[in-house]
């Protein structure tokens, strides 16, 4: 199963850099790729390829890898099938980040773009800010995390309105950020992100044998000898930095992180062994294909990527949905 | 089982690319034909729709290789919203719509501008992560910001002097100087009790134009005071309320705003004088922005301010 998922991943990624709204051949992206007769193609080409499409491609995998694997993690944590990666108000607290660097103008910090790096920043302090609050004594409840969260989260909402409110002109920058989008990828971004998801990834992936036993409750996990309020406090910290790596570069993409994990507990059942594997690698597939479609669909005009996600994702969860009739537990 | 599964999904998966594909067969068709690659001949795209106008204005518009969608959205409010517009902008409208489009500030298509090879892109100096893409891909920036009617008329001149067309522009930057002298000259012994109280509405109830903005400045050249001048920021949300009590002389509406009737009809308005007098009036858009139709603006606003004048 995994295998074909990897060979679709592949397969996926090979697709999405032929095409695009500007027709280059097959033959001559490949000799691109691997520099092969370099008078045979206009100057142009290059940099269509290697500077626009395989960046953004890359950081498309990545991002949809991120948010699928975030949101199978927060499913299993919260126990709750509306979890999500932004279930802690980290959209709302990014959001506002993103728009504070839009209206001040702030263009570079640190060599990376400073809307990347604040919005960054925001998410980890907000993600710090709903754990301190929700903290109580020994044990912090999941409720009173989710319930910190929407409150925190919808605090942010309340000063993202505020600063599109007073933005002016750039008022259609921060709602097109909101909407999500992978049009400005570049490899400083790659180069940014990859280490971060990566390692979260990984990190998540060793500890899948104790989310299964999350699933069965906080007070049997913690009989079968799971350090419950620790694990917690890594899974919130590994969630929240890759979450925060894929929002800081493209924006609030949405529906990914919700409904890629229940596809795929639809398809290969809740063990968390198979299911944050495959997970990752179609969320990655997906959001590469919806990109794809983002960048190519009204064409030369491009069209935000979150709008795409839910409009052909939705109905293809409920299509398995109905096929299923019952969900499985999460 | 399993296997049924997997074959659902990457049937599913085949469905989406054929239908992927044949979208963008469709596109490939549509694709211009590569010619003159590579930063020469002078070609030139522009994102920010005032320098779009500016470099039709001064006769360069055969030099531009892509707009963006606002460009194009200005060139479809039509042939009128052009007439008697300064230099040669009257080929705007007929011409933009066919410029291949290359998305808005806020997405712009990076791979059709790198394919068209611009040797300049003229872009808004607040488009800061258009502006970094575009130079982060080797593209000159030349970033606007034009601000006033002196800064129009000043960038004016400087596009020109980028493009060859030095004269053309200095005619361009002349005629609306003229026209607006002309304005001025009438209104020399207009008093300030003669001057109407006007106010200005945009995309909503009660949103307009403060101190600082272009559209203040054409009120107040055309001779009358503008409602919000002493507003703290450039755009602000005044409440229903405060205009009823201030009481404006004359309400003028951008064209994608509010219709004229429903203006009339929103409650407590009908007390307002300009509502009495029926003197609320829709703008075209275009003629109220940093662009040398702003001189078209000005001569609108002042026959409705002074018609006798």
């Amino acid at each position: 199963m995994l295998f074909i998922l990897f060979l679709s991943f592949l397969l996926t990624l090979l697709f999405a850099l032929i095409v695009g709204p500007v027709n280059i051949p097959p033959l001559t992206i490949f000799q691109i790729l691997f520099n092969i007769s370099p008078a045979s193609w206009p100057p142009g080409y290059a940099t269509i390829v290697i500077d626009i499409r395989l960046p953004r491609i890359l950081l498309g995998a990545l991002v949809g890898a991120a948010l699928a694997v975030a949101g199978t993690t927060m499913q299993a944590m919260f126990r709750n099938p509306m979890a999500s990666p932004y279930i802690l108000g980290i959209s709302s607290g990014a959001a506002f980040g993103a728009g504070l660097a839009f209206v001040l103008g702030l263009n570079i910090l640190l060599g990376i773009s400073a809307v990347t790096l604040i919005a960054f920043l925001f998410t980890l302090l907000t993600t710090y800010l709903v754990y301190s609050i929700a903290k109580g004594g020994e044990r912090t409840s999941v409720e009173t995390l989710l319930l910190t969260g929407i409150a925190v989260g919808s605090f942010f909402s309340a000063l993202v309105s505020f600063l599109m409110y007073i933005s002016g002109e750039k008022l259609s920058t921060i709602w097109f950020w909101l909407m999500g989008g992978l049009w400005a990828s570049n490899w400083n971004q790659v180069i940014f992100v990859t280490p971060v998801i990566l390692f979260g990834i990984v990190a998540l992936s060793l500890v899948t044998r104790h989310l299964n036993l999350l699933l069965m409750g906080e007070e049997t996990a913690l009989n079968l000898g799971l350090e419950v309020e620790t694990f917690k406090k890594i899974i919130i910290v590994l969630t929240s930095l890759i979450t925060a790596a894929a929002v800081s570069v493209c924006g609030i993409i949405g529906f990914i992180g919700l409904i890629i994990p229940h596809i795929m507990r639809i398809i290969v059942g809740p063990d968390h062994r198979i299911l944050l594997p495959s997970s990752c690698l179609v969320g990655a597939i997906f959001l590469v294909l919806v990109d794809t479609l983002a960048r190519t669909i009204i064409a030369p005009v491009e069209l935000p990527v979150g709008i795409i996600t839910a409009l052909f994702g939705a109905p293809f969860f409920l299509y398995l949905l109905r096929k299923r009739k019952r969900m499985t537990e999460w | 089982m399993k296997i049924s599964k997997i074959s659902c999904l990457l049937f599913n998966f085949f469905v989406f690319c054929a239908s992927l594909t044949s979208v963008l067969i469709l596109i490939q068709l549509n694709t211009p034909p590569n010619t003159n690659s590579g930063p020469q001949n002078g070609r030139i795209i522009s994102i920010a729709a005032g320098c779009t106008e500016i470099i039709y204005a001064i006769g360069a518009g055969d030099r531009l290789v892509g707009v963006d969608q606002y460009s194009i959205n200005y060139a479809l409010a039509g042939e009128m919203a052009f007439q008697g517009a300064p230099g040669k902008l009257n080929e705007y409208p007929r011409e933009v719509p066919i410029k291949p489009n290359v998305g808005t500030t806020s997405a712009l298509n990076l791979e059709l501008i790198t394919f068209l090879s611009p040797s300049i892109v003229f872009s808004w100096a607040w488009a800061t992560s258009s502006n970094t893409a575009l130079e982060k891909l080797g593209i000159k920036v030349i970033k606007i910001n034009p601000q006033s009617i002196a800064d129009v008329l000043n960038l004016t001149r400087t596009v020109g002097g980028l493009l060859g067309k030095t004269f053309e522009a200095e005619e361009v930057c002349s005629e609306i100087e003229t026209r607006i002298n002309n304005i001025m000259h009438k209104l020399e012994n207009v008093t300030k009790a003669e001057k109407p109280l006007v106010y200005y509405e945009l995309a909503a109830l009660g949103k307009t134009v403060g101190p600082g903005t272009i559209t203040n400045e054409m009120i107040l050249t055309a001779g009358g005071i503008n409602l919000a001048e002493n507003a703290t920021s450039r755009y602000i949300t005044l409440t229903s309320e405060y205009i009823v009590a201030k009481n404006p002389d004359i309400i003028i509406v951008v064209s994608y705003g509010a219709s004229i009737a429903e203006i009339k009809s929103r409650a407590g308005w009908g007390s307002i004088r300009a509502v009495q007098n029926n003197q609320v009036y829709q703008i075209e858009s275009g003629w109220a922005t940093t662009s040398p139709r702003l001189v078209l603006g000005i001569e609108q606003f002042s026959k409705w301010f002074h018609p006798d004048l």
